[in-house]
């Protein structure tokens, strides 16, 4: 048995879960209604109250749609944030908080950290297991999209080739993210910073030509400018890594401790004098390399990333993380508050279905005289829990259906609004932990429906036909 | 064709819900096909006999038979079969299904009928409301007037072919032009297929169209027709 429910595929354990969960219903269904059509009373009694059982499969719908939607958002989101990250096998930084790296150089939301030094940098991109090490390099910005320094073959990786245009090939070109709002061929000015704090015009009317345009990736580098991080660097005033081109003399005090997250007002206000035919890309010159606050590696093979991460987690020097692992631990930690708002809304969900089979009592004494009467006329009491439960039942499975449709647009409208503030592609869809909590809650409320209707054709006499 | 059944009570005991007994009646017999009008002062035990003859009374004792079947010492579920195969009920105020229409009212029965005698019923409910001049379309009943609520509620006692006509008050609620018709309506129906009419009634005009009359009076039965 265990070998044929591990045999079976994903869907078919799901499914034949679902199957399990809608059996109590179907059984009560079928045994209640065999050879009886109580359909027009049911309906009658429906569209008599149209208003309040309106109302009751509302509430209904709300709350099975709340607990849906914060399940359906919960695993988009961690479906989001980790296709997000998929690209980035391995991230070396200088020591600090995994967190704070991940989110700056996987989700772009740079902090203030400290830089990894030229040497630490060659030593990395030099590793026979290292297929691919980019630097990176924030500051500016363009419209409120961030500008990354990096390397072509990063574009090249992210993108997986899927460019239109090309790459950019000298410090003045870009690459755009697939949601920035620039043409191939357009023109980004960056503005120092980022957000409110990005000021215009700081570097000496320099601008970017953009020469290509990535397929969207689903990550926040879709709203990003990619440059040559040599750009960044020179537009800074920094050395740009390349001794033979090096021509403002700043490279020798390249500051390793520079802040690049946004505020410094280093060297910022002399124009940018760009040396045309000047080399872009690794390798670079040690002593000339101004610093990256992060460099990720690709491996050449996936498995070698654990090597690599135990071979540059170095104290006080060097810090590695899988970010996959890392969106582990804080998924757990999601998972948690997942579960605890699951059970808030479970609860949510037994209260509302209480108090709507609690609000259908009462409102079934309204229909007493004319169950009493169905009593008289010679109705089996099978006949009268049919009509009752049937109702009950329809408005359950009608609010649990609306709930599901619900919480799949709350669902949406939440991932939108993620999507909009960091780029994060959260993928909704309704899934079978969603289908299989709609069809639990309507089968387990409709078994209480079953209880309270028993109960109350059970308390009518058919004596209560005169009044 | 329709044909009424006997009805045969014995030492009828009905125990009312303080536990003391409300009806007494020792012997009633009916040939099939009789009327019988049942008056006297509110309150004298008039509708527990009909109720009883039902078979909806919760206590009692004695014997009730409509031909041979005693329903005294049936289940509720037995009673409650016997009453939707044998007994159209008609109610002093109608009681209808404001939602359905007229033929949906009349075809009650039909939905929790066997499946096999559904078509027979919503046919017999339909041909009665015509016979008794009520457009079966899709018009709501909650629109009719009284007197012709309670044609419908006729139609739906006849809907199931039932050999028994019970009726409590069936005219209290209509203006005198409507409760003549109605009363036409009522021995018409027991009258064309011998059913066996037991009817309730404070109307004069209706009760002097009974075979017997049967006068209740504190839970005895006082004259015999």
């Amino acid at each position: 048995m265990r070998d044929f429910w591990a045999g079976l595929p994903i869907w078919g354990q799901e499914t034949l879960i679902l199957i399990a969960l809608l059996l109590p219903l179907a059984l009560m269904a079928a045994t209640l209604l065999r050879g009886l059509a109580p359909w027009p009373l049911a309906l009658g009694m429906i569209r008599r109250f149209a208003w309040i059982n309106a109302v009751f499969v509302a509430l209904i719908a709300v709350s099975v749609g709340m607990g849906i939607g914060l399940i359906a958002q919960e695993r988009g989101l961690r479906q989001g944030t980790a296709d997000a990250a998929s690209k980035f096998d391995l991230v070396v930084s200088a020591p600090g908080s995994e967190i704070s790296m991940l989110l700056a150089a996987v989700y772009l939301r740079p902090a203030d950290v400290p830089l990894i030094d030229g040497e630490t940098f060659n030593a990395i991109a030099d590793d026979d297991r290292v297929r691919l090490a980019a630097p990176i390099a924030f500051g500016d910005s363009f419209e409120g999209d961030p500008i990354v320094g990096t390397v072509a073959e990063l574009v090249t990786h992210l993108s997986e080739g899927a460019i239109e245009g090309r790459v950019f090939a000298t410090e003045e070109e870009a690459v755009v993210g697939a949601l920035v709002d620039v043409p191939v061929g357009g023109e980004i000015e960056p503005a120092h910073g980022r957000g409110t704090a990005a000021e215009a015009g700081l570097h000496g009317g320099f601008h970017y030509e953009v020469v290509g345009r990535m397929a969207p990736t689903g990550s926040p580098w879709d709203r990003a400018i990619l440059v040559p991080v040599e750009g960044v660097w020179a537009v800074h005033g920094l050395a740009n890594g390349h001794p033979v081109e090096e021509a403002d003399g700043h490279g020798d005090d390249a500051d390793h401790d520079e802040d690049h997250g946004g505020d410094d007002e280093h060297g910022h206000d002399e124009a940018y004098e760009p040396s045309a035919g000047q080399r872009i890309g690794p390798p670079f010159e040690a002593a000339l390399f101004p610093g990256t606050p992060a460099v990720i590696v690709v491996p050449e093979q996936l498995a070698q990333a654990y090597a690599l991460q135990s071979a540059y987690t170095r104290d006080a020097e060097t810090m590695a993380f899988l970010p996959g692992a890392v969106l582990s631990q804080l998924y757990a930690i999601l998972g948690d508050i997942r579960q605890a708002m699951s059970l808030m809304s479970l609860v949510a969900q037994i209260l509302v279905a209480a108090s709507v089979l609690t609000g259908l009592v009462m409102l079934l004494r309204l229909f007493e005289r004319h169950m009493a009467l169905l009593r008289a006329l010679g109705a089996p009491t099978r006949f009268l829990v049919a009509l009752v439960w049937s109702y009950g039942a329809g408005l359950l499975v009608l609010g649990g259906v609306l709930g599901a449709a619900l919480g799949w647009a709350v669902a949406g409208v939440l991932s939108d609004v993620v999507a909009a503030r960091t780029g994060i592609a959260i993928p909704v869809s309704l899934g079978w932990a969603e289908i299989h909590l709609v069809a639990g809650f309507v089968t387990a409320t409709a078994c209480v429906a079953l209880l309270a209707a028993w109960a109350v054709i059970h308390s009518t006499r058919a004596s209560r036909v005169r009044m | 064709m329709t044909k009424g059944a006997a009805l045969s009570v014995r030492d009828l005991v009905v125990i009312g819900d303080g536990g003391r007994p409300i009806l007494d009646i020792p012997v009633l017999e009916l040939e099939p096909g009789t009327t019988l009008g049942i008056y006297g002062p509110s309150g004298a035990g008039k509708t527990t006999l009909l109720y009883a003859l039902a078979g909806l009374a919760d206590q009692m004792t004695g014997r009730i038979a409509w031909d041979e079947t005693d329903l005294v010492g049936k289940s509720r579920a037995d009673r409650a079969a016997f009453r939707a195969a044998r007994i159209g009920m008609i109610f002093q105020d109608h009681l209808l299904f404001e939602e359905l229409s007229a033929l949906g009212n009349a075809a009650l029965p039909s939905l929790y009928a066997p499946r096999s005698a559904r078509a027979a019923i919503r046919d017999r409910a339909a041909t009665e409301l015509e016979r008794l001049g009520i457009d079966a379309g899709t018009r709501r009943v909650a629109s009719f007037s009284g007197g012709e609520r309670q044609r419908v509620a006729v139609a739906r006692a006849m809907a199931a072919d039932a050999p028994i006509l019970l009726a409590d008050e069936p005219t209290a609620s209509l203006h005198r032009a409507a409760a003549d018709a109605l009363a036409d309506d009522l021995i018409g129906a027991a009258r064309s297929r011998g059913r066996t009419l037991v009817c309730v009634t404070h109307d004069d005009t209706l009760l002097d169209r009974m075979d017997r009359k049967m006068r209740i009076s504190d839970g005895r039965m006082e004259l015999a027709g």
